[in-house]
């Protein structure tokens, strides 16, 4: 267990200090890849209230009365030491699980967004979302071996980006790749705050 | 969802410890004994396989008996740049 220490002094051990960091994209885009390849990757299951759009898709014959559905989303932890842990979550890409953001967004760091060149249109809702709550964001373009390779500047000007959000090329099968684009998230957090934009939380 | 459970008393010994024992189901005592390694919410859910929200709802109930603290971590290393720092130099090292 990273947090099991030899030092508790029963309720007087320091709690450790949590960063959240989301992973967003598009259905299939490769967020449990990215996730799962830098940090040890569990399936974390939420009950949660059913929207319309999912109950069109979940068959409710038989089970009129569900209200909830099981969601689960992907969910790495990076121990760095014991008081420091990096949490990251793969936010579930389909539309139909937007309604849980809001709570996943809250407190967290900033987020990865991931893009396909080949699907580029999926990830507008997740920059629109990021750039709506104000949270530090670095878009990473995942580099399927079969797609197409474009100029960043193509791609920044096709996502409609602004010159402070980061763009970086990415494969996520490598641990190092995924590494990089966590780096930049981190680094691109820090230098807003040095500038004085402060991290607003989503609520 | 990333908020520290720490075991807030333990049940070894004490008198009331039996009665309070008695009171908990077999989740809640699965679950307060992975609360020992001050595991996040999220960790404690993934650990016993179970979703959030019935985590959420055992911790309850553990807390309300005094068993388990709560704590939410999160904001004193969101604006923290040395923090910050520290954690970009550890993942360049991964």
């Amino acid at each position: 267990m990273p947090y099991a220490n030899s030092e508790q002094t029963g309720d007087r051990q320091p709690v450790p200090v949590a960063i959240k960091i989301l992973v967003a994209g598009g259905f299939g885009v490769g967020k449990t890849t990215l996730v799962s390849s830098v940090s040890e990757v569990r399936p974390l299951r939420t009950e949660e209230d059913m929207s319309e759009p999912s109950s069109l898709v979940d068959q409710l014959d038989g089970v009129e009365r569900k209200t909830t559905t099981t969601v689960a989303m992907d969910f790495g932890r990076i121990s760095i030491s014991d008081d420091l842990v990096v949490y990251l979550f793969g936010t579930p890409g389909q539309r139909r699980f937007w309604f849980m953001w809001d709570e996943l967004a809250y407190g967290a760091l900033g987020a990865v967004v991931m893009a396909d060149t080949r699907r580029l249109a999926d990830c507008f809702p997740s920059i629109d979302y990021f750039e709506r709550n104000g949270m530090p964001f670095v878009v990473a373009v995942n580099c399927f071996d079969e797609a197409r390779r474009y100029p960043s500047e193509t791609m920044r000007s096709a996502l409609n980006l602004t010159d402070d959000v980061p763009l970086l090329l990415c494969d996520a099968r490598q641990r190092a790749s995924s590494r990089d684009v966590l780096v930049a998230l981190v680094e691109h957090a820090v230098a807003r705050l040095s500038s004085g934009r402060h991290v607003t939380p989503a609520r | 969802m990333v908020a520290v459970v720490t075991v807030a008393r333990s049940m070894m010994g004490g008198d009331d410890a039996a009665e309070i024992m008695s009171e908990l189901g077999p989740e809640h005592l699965r679950l307060l004994r992975f609360c020992s390694s001050r595991s996040s919410v999220a960790d404690l859910a993934t650990e016993l396989d179970l979703p959030l929200g019935v985590v959420r709802i055992l911790l309850a109930d553990l807390r309300e008996r005094g068993l388990v603290s709560i704590h939410q971590p999160v904001s004193a290393g969101l604006h923290d740049v040395r923090i910050l720092k520290e954690v970009a130099d550890a993942l360049r090292k991964l």
